[in-house]
Order: structure tokens, then C-alpha cells, then sequence
């Protein structure tokens, strides 16, 4: 399977106005693909879609090989969908420690088991892979802090890191680098780079041109619910009239 | 026979309907759950007793005394406690808690200040009419005319007038409704005056025929909270509708099993209808879009 | 003495209650007028169970416990995905349709006449009779229940609801099935108050529908909003002040025709207090807005 994830023809409406319009995107298994456009393009909806908190009007989405349209969200995520949203959304009255340990999946959430509960091996061993993952975005030693106390930055980072340790194989990215220092830009791409070596595929929604340039492998340009142009990132950031459509709605780096 | 009782539930459903009414004007404009209207109705209720009965003031005076004294309480309800909390932009359960102890803070002072017994308020049988086989008392007929009458004002208020306007318009969408120019604060502090009044009226027409105990509110505001979500929020008109085929279905179980087993009939339309309204009776597939 | 026993008896059966509430109040984030519905059930399943059947007092809890939280398994199921108010609305709903069947249905719950002479709880031969005794029984249960839930708040699946609670999106996100475990917590919460409900029928070895009342539910709620929820020292918290706050009016001379009322505006002002300025309550830790 080459083809992690496809759109087939999806659309979507809210109060007649289309905001994804007959959409069609095949998204190659471990690639970066960066998705640009203006504000109101559809981008977030389209992510939204794929996660499955909303439902498109028409058409079919596949992942896997499996037909997923109709899927609860939350099945969605234990298949392997992953999402790292635009306003971050980690949980902000627990530590960082307890964010990572909350993404397992692996039925130790049943309420009776909690009662016969002891200090197992199975818990020791996942608090050791939620610690390698603290660990890979710089955040290890502050495991017992709330996340509301981190900097911006530093809470993409912990979403990163929440990503990882969910273990999933499709990751959507929503603005990645936006709002955060020059250093952090550094150590957020490097990240995502490293992430590609571990098999994850990546579509990431993003503003910043030079970020996209540097870590996409694939980009596409939507606008109005629909794909406009699509290709290798030096093709489509260097093809004037698309970045010029572009700019003229948005200020770009 | 049972022409008896729909007739019997005509006029309990006027009486729902008033009360629906004015906890419609505010819940539409405020989006606040104002349960305290349930209290508003019993105070209105006694002090029309200390004006009308112990005082023995006359009739045209203790009825709209009452009204304002309802209206002026209503409205320092909004400005004491919902008010800050909008501010604050508190959530919908802070607000439903604060107003279900504003109830409970009223009604308790009511009872160590009157007591818990029945007070009557008007004395001797009321004098009823006979025909085809129907009878209704003098004080029920009131309430239906009441009833009809204080639908027809609201309706041309809220269609006709400026405020009634601006009533609709804070409703559907606050921003839109600044941008408008209208004060925020007084047309919310206005409903509370309207809302109340009216559950002042609601509370007197009822109290005339059966009297009045410091309980009476729970009662009152429940039946209007679900004649307002069968009917429909957004229309005036449905929520009078749902308020008589309240008191007609109300009325149609006590005629058919004994009188105790209306108010379970009653939340199981509720349930039914709330279900059916948030996506359907039997969904299988949450929906998470509006998060 | 004696005083003091019962006092401390009907702490140990309303902490046990508050603590139901908590999870779905203090963890899912769903206010509920239910909670005396499943008081009263628990009341009369057991009482039944124990009367009817012959079944010894603690097997009868267990089946309780068991019909309970089936019970409310099905009625939460279809309200979660309500909002707001119209979830409160629809607890509110259950808990009318509750008490007017325990009113009516006389040939099974003897309605307002309720059921007279319930027997006490007998284990190994002990018969728990005596106040001291029942103390004994009510206490150990209600710490039994203190400890258990310590551990739940504490576990992967306590973690869950308090990401739920915090950023239900967000959970979903990571593969939260949302509902199942916001049942979960209506369900675990139906059967500890069932146990409640046990333990003050064979207390008071009577009981009748007007125990079960919106009143009783807002009562409960109360204790949970005051207190404060999403912890373990909120429920505690609430339950001691709310239990003592009477007897120490009693203490201050007022006399019992108005107490009762006096009760209850102080304790409405202190919500309304608390929901203004403090609304996780005096120790809790979720704040309801």
C-alpha cells in the first residue's frame, strides 16, 4: 500500500455554502505533504473530515485500503489517525506525563480493573515509552509540570509528543510552526523530519512558505474547497500566479 | 365525559401557557435556564395574599401591585446574579445552579414568613356555567381569556414593536444585535420585568382558584419548561400550543388511570421529545460537529 | 452519644452518595437532578429483594447495585449526547418518572404507605441492630467506598474522564470512545448509590417515596457543588458541612419549626455565593465553568 489515505470526490456544505467541493487527494504513505492556501480555503474542514468530527455531504474517504467514511471519530484515531490542532488542545490541567500516559489505548482504562490495580510491570513500561517520547521533544524533565504552565512552543511540542506516543501512522498537522520563536521553528521541523524516519505519514497545513519548502515532499494548493494545484514544493512555491493568488489574501513569510 | 376533561385541559393549558410564555420572553432573549421563575411566580402569588386578602385592598389594586412587585423581583434577580456571571461569561450549569438556589432561597423565605398550609385567596365557590354538558367556573374562564389575551399582546409585541425587535434579535445573535444598537442590558433587564409580570398573572389566575402554598413554583415552572421545548423555542405560537396539548394530555390521564400518573406522562414527553430534537429518537452515530 | 451515631450514620450513607455524584458531576462534566432516583431504587430494590425473596441483605445489595447501574446504563446512553441544560433537564425528567412510580405502582412499593419493617442486616449471625453496630457497618462500607474510589480518580480510566472533562475533542482525538466512558461513569455512579439507598432503608427500616423527591436530588447536588467535585475532598467536604450545618443551627437554639428553612436559604446563599466567586466549590477541583 502506497496510498495511505484517499479523498474520492468529497464534499461538504455548511448552510449552502460549499466549503470542500468534490475533492479528490491521494496521500502517499511516508511523505510529508504540506496543504497552503488563504484563509477559508477549507483546510481546517478538510481535516476535520478525515478525522471524522464532521461528515461529508457526498463522497468517500479510504484509509488503508478500508473505507472509512462513515467511521466515529474515535475509531478513526485508534486506526492510526492522529491530529495536532491549530489551537493545540492538550490537556492543560494535567502534567505532561499524564498527557503522553492518557493516549494509550491498550484497555487499562476499564474502571474494574482499576481496583485490583497494582504498580504493574505494564505500567512501568508505559510510563518508559512516555518518557522517550518527553524525551525526543526536549520536554523530559518537566514530566510533572501542568501543560498550562509551558510556552506556546513548548505545548506544540507536547502535542508532537502526545502524536507519537498514540502511535499513530497518519499524522495531521495543523500549523505546526505558527505563533513560535525562530529556535522553536528549528527544533519543531527537525522533529517532523525524524518523524518521517519512523514511518509516520505526515499532512501538515501550514502558512509559513519557507517551512513548507524545507521539510514537504509533496504540496498542495487549495482554495475555495478545492484542489488547485498540486506537486513537488520548488514547482508549486515557485510558480508565480499561485503564490501571487496566494499573497494577494495573506501575508506569507 | 371526556369533552370534561380536554375542556378541563384547555384551561390548565392557559394557565401552562402564560407561565410558558413569560419564561419564553426571557429564555429566548437571555439563553438562561431561569428555573427562579418558579419562585417569582409563588412570591407574586403571596404577596397578591398579603395585599388582596390580609390587607383587603381592592382587586384593582393589589393585581397590578402584584404584577410590578414580580416584575421589580424578577429583574433583581437578573441584575444580582445572572448578570455578573454573564459577565464573567460563566457556563450554562453555573447559571442553572445559581438560579435553582435563587428558587430554593425565595421559597424557603416565603414558607418562614407564611407558612407552609394552603392560603385561599378568594373566599366562597366560584359561581361556574353549564353548557352541553361542560362546566366551567367563572375564575376558569378568566384564565382562558387571560391567556388568550396576554398571547395576542405578545405576539404584536414581539412582531410589532421595536423592543420586540430587539428581543428577536438578541436571541438569534448577540453580536449582530450590538451592531444594531440596541443596549444589551436594558432589553435583558426589560424580559425579566415582561417575563415575570406574567408569571406574576399565571401565578394570581391559578391562586383565585385553588389557592397558594410556598411549592406551587416547581410545579408551575417545570410544566412550562416542557410546554417551551415541545412547542419549539423560537415561536411564540408553539409555545402556547405545546403548553395546551400539555394540559389536554394531562388532563386525558387523569380521566383515563388515577390523577398521579400525569406528571410521569408528561417527563416522558419531555425525554421524547428532547431526544427526537438533538438528532432523532434512536441514534446510533454521535455527531460531534458543533464541539 | 446516641445522637452523635446517627449523625455519623447518616454522614458515612451521604458521603457514599456525594462520591456517586462526583464522577459524573466532578469528572464527565454532566450536572444531574437523578441522583435520589437511584437512591430510592437501591432503597426499595434491596428492600424488596430482602422481603419478597428472603435474599440475606448483603447478596441483595449486590443485585441492587447490579439493576441499578444497568438502569442507568439505558437512561444515560441516549441523554449524553444532550447539552447543557437540556442534560440536567432530562436527569430532572428521570427523576420525576422515578418517584411517580414508586408513588403509584402501590402493588409493588405499597406507594405513600411505603414499606414498614424492613429487617436489619445479619452476616455470620451478627444482626446489626444496635446503633453502634450500624456504625460499624455504614462506616466500613462508606471508607471501603472512600478507598475504592481514591483508586478509580487515580487509575488510567479516572485519567481519562479528566481529559474528557478537560477537552472532550481533544480526547476523542486520541481514540477516547467519549460516550462509552461517560456511561461508564453514569453507570458506576447509579451503583454506589444504590448502596446508599440500601443502607438507609435497613437503617431507618422504613421507607416511603417522599425520601426520593427532586428535592432530595437537589440536595445531593448540592452537597456536590459546595463541596466541590473532581477529587475526593470535595464530596467529603460537602457531605461534612452539609450534614452538620443543621445540627449546629439545632445547636444555636433555633427552634425545629423553622430550621428547616433556615437550612436551606443558608445553604442556597451559599451556593449562589460559591457559584459566583468559587464555583469548583470549597475543595474541588473542577470548576464548572
Amino acid at each position: 500500500m502506497t496510498e495511505i489515505l484517499k479523498l474520492e470526490n468529497v464534499s461538504r456544505s455548511f448552510d449552502g455554502l460549499k466549503a470542500i467541493d468534490s475533492l479528490n487527494m491521494n496521500i502517499e504513505a511516508g511523505k510529508i505533504s504540506a496543504i497552503i492556501g488563504p484563509n477559508g480555503a477549507g483546510k481546517t474542514t478538510l481535516f476535520n473530515l478525515i478525522c471524522g468530527y464532521l461528515y461529508p455531504d457526498s463522497g468517500r474517504i479510504i484509509y488503508k485500503d478500508k473505507d472509512i467514511t462513515m467511521l466515529n471519530p474515535w475509531e478513526r484515531a485508534s486506526r492510526g489517525i492522529g491530529r495536532h490542532f491549530q489551537d493545540i488542545r492538550v490537556f492543560k490541567k494535567l502534567t505532561l506525563l499524564e498527557n503522553l500516559l492518557v493516549t494509550f489505548n491498550d484497555g487499562s482504562e476499564n474502571p474494574f480493573k482499576a481496583v485490583f490495580r497494582r504498580k504493574s510491570r505494564r505500567e512501568r513500561d508505559k510510563i518508559e515509552i512516555a518518557m522517550k517520547w518527553l524525551d525526543f521533544v526536549g520536554l523530559a524533565d518537566m514530566k510533572k509540570s501542568l501543560a498550562e504552565n509551558l510556552s506556546w512552543g513548548q505545548q506544540k511540542l507536547l502535542s508532537l509528543a502526545r502524536l507519537l506516543c498514540g502511535d499513530f501512522d497518519l499524522l495531521l498537522i495543523d500549523e505546526p510552526v505558527s505563533g513560535v520563536n525562530p529556535d522553536m521553528v528549528k527544533v519543531i521541523l527537525k522533529k517532523i523530519r525524524e518523524l518521517k524516519e519512523l514511518n509516520k505519514t505526515i499532512i501538515a497545513v501550514e502558512h509559513d512558505m519557507a517551512a513548507v519548502k524545507e521539510i514537504s515532499d509533496h504540496v498542495y494548493f487549495m482554495d475555495s474547497g478545492r484542489i488547485v494545484a498540486s506537486g513537488e514544493p520548488t514547482d508549486i512555491l515557485g510558480n508565480h500566479e499561485i503564490m501571487e493568488s496566494y499573497m494577494g489574501l495573506d501575508n506569507v513569510a | 365525559m371526556i369533552v370534561q376533561f380536554i375542556v378541563n385541559g384547555i384551561v390548565s393549558g392557559s394557565l401552562i401557557a402564560v407561565m410558558a410564555i413569560g419564561f419564553w420572553f426571557i429564555y429566548r432573549t437571555t439563553n438562561i435556564f431561569h428555573i427562579a421563575h418558579g419562585a417569582v411566580y409563588t412570591a407574586s402569588g403571596y404577596i397578591f395574599y398579603s395585599l388582596y386578602v390580609t390587607k383587603g385592598y381592592s382587586l384593582l389594586l393589589s393585581l397590578p401591585a402584584s404584577l410590578i412587585s414580580g416584575a421589580v423581583l424578577g429583574l433583581a434577580m437578573y441584575f444580582t446574579v445572572y448578570r455578573p456571571l454573564e459577565k464573567k461569561n460563566a457556563s450554562t450549569g453555573v447559571k442553572f445552579i445559581s438560579s435553582l438556589a435563587i428558587y430554593i432561597f425565595i421559597v424557603n423565605v416565603i414558607a418562614l414568613i407564611y407558612g407552609n398550609e394552603t392560603k385561599i385567596l378568594s373566599e366562597g365557590l366560584s359561581d361556574s356555567i353549564c353548557f352541553w354538558d361542560i362546566i366551567l367556573t367563572k375564575i376558569q374562564i378568566y384564565q382562558v381569556i387571560s391567556f388568550l389575551v396576554l398571547l395576542v399582546l405578545s405576539y404584536l409585541f414581539v412582531k410589532g414593536t421595536k423592543a420586540g425587535r430587539a428581543i428577536r434579535a438578541i436571541g438569534d445573535n448577540s453580536r449582530l444585535f450590538k451592531a444594531l444598537g440596541f443596549n444589551e442590558k436594558w432589553v435583558k433587564g426589560m424580559v425579566f420585568c415582561i417575563g415575570s409580570a406574567i408569571a406574576g398573572l399565571a401565578s394570581i389566575l391559578t391562586g383565585l382558584d385553588v389557592g397558594i402554598d410556598p411549592h406551587i413554583g416547581m410545579f408551575a415552572i417545570l410544566n412550562a419548561v416542557v410546554a417551551v421545548i415541545i412547542g419549539g423555542i423560537k415561536r411564540l405560537e408553539g409555545v402556547a400550543l405545546g403548553a395546551l396539548l400539555i394540559g389536554i394530555l394531562q388532563n386525558l390521564v387523569i380521566w383515563q388511570f388515577s390523577a398521579r400518573w400525569e406528571s410521569a406522562v408528561t417527563f416522558l414527553v419531555l425525554v421524547a421529545v428532547l431526544l427526537y430534537k438533538s438528532g432523532g429518537l434512536f441514534v446510533v452515530k454521535t455527531r460531534v460537529e458543533e464541539l | 452519644m446516641n445522637y452523635l451515631l446517627h449523625i455519623l450514620i447518616m454522614i458515612s450513607i451521604y458521603a457514599i452518595l456525594s462520591i456517586s455524584l462526583n464522577l459524573p458531576v466532578g469528572y464527565a462534566g454532566l450536572l444531574s437532578l437523578a441522583q435520589a432516583a437511584f437512591y430510592g431504587i437501591g432503597a426499595y430494590a434491596v428492600t424488596l429483594f430482602m422481603m419478597q425473596a428472603g435474599i440475606n441483605f448483603f447478596a441483595a445489595v449486590v443485585l441492587s447495585v447490579i439493576f441499578s447501574a444497568i438502569l442507568s446504563v439505558f437512561v444515560s446512553y441516549p441523554s449524553i449526547r444532550l447539552k447543557g441544560d437540556y442534560f440536567i433537564l432530562a436527569s430532572l425528567a428521570f427523576q420525576i418518572i422515578v418517584f411517580t412510580i414508586l408513588y403509584n405502582w402501590i402493588d409493588l412499593t405499597r406507594g405513600p404507605y411505603g414499606i414498614p419493617g424492613i429487617p436489619r442486616p445479619e452476616l455470620f449471625g451478627i444482626v446489626f441492630d444496635s446503633l453502634p453496630k450500624f456504625f460499624a457497618l455504614s462506616g466500613t462500607i462508606a471508607i471501603g467506598i472512600l478507598l475504592v474510589a481514591k483508586k478509580l480518580y487515580s487509575s488510567p480510566f479516572g485519567l481519562v474522564l479528566k481529559a474528557i472533562r478537560e477537552d472532550e475533542l481533544s480526547a476523542i482525538s486520541i481514540g477516547k470512545n467519549v460516550r462509552k466512558f461517560k456511561v461508564l461513569a453514569f453507570a458506576i455512579s447509579g451503583g454506589l448509590a444504590a448502596i446508599s439507598g440500601a443502607l438507609y432503608a435497613v437503617y431507618v427500616t422504613y421507607i416511603d417515596p417522599t425520601s426520593f423527591t427532586l428535592d432530595e436530588s437537589i440536595f445531593i447536588l448540592s452537597i456536590v457543588m459546595v463541596g466541590g467535585s473532581g477529587n475526593l475532598r470535595g464530596p467529603v467536604t460537602g457531605t461534612l458541612l452539609m450534614i452538620f450545618l443543621p445540627e449546629g443551627l439545632r445547636f444555636l437554639g433555633i427552634p425545629d419549626s423553622v430550621a428547616p428553612n433556615l437550612r436551606q436559604i443558608i445553604y442556597a446563599l451559599v451556593l449562589i455565593l460559591l457559584m459566583r466567586f468559587r464555583p469548583q466549590g470549597l475543595a474541588g477541583e473542577y470548576r464548572l465553568d
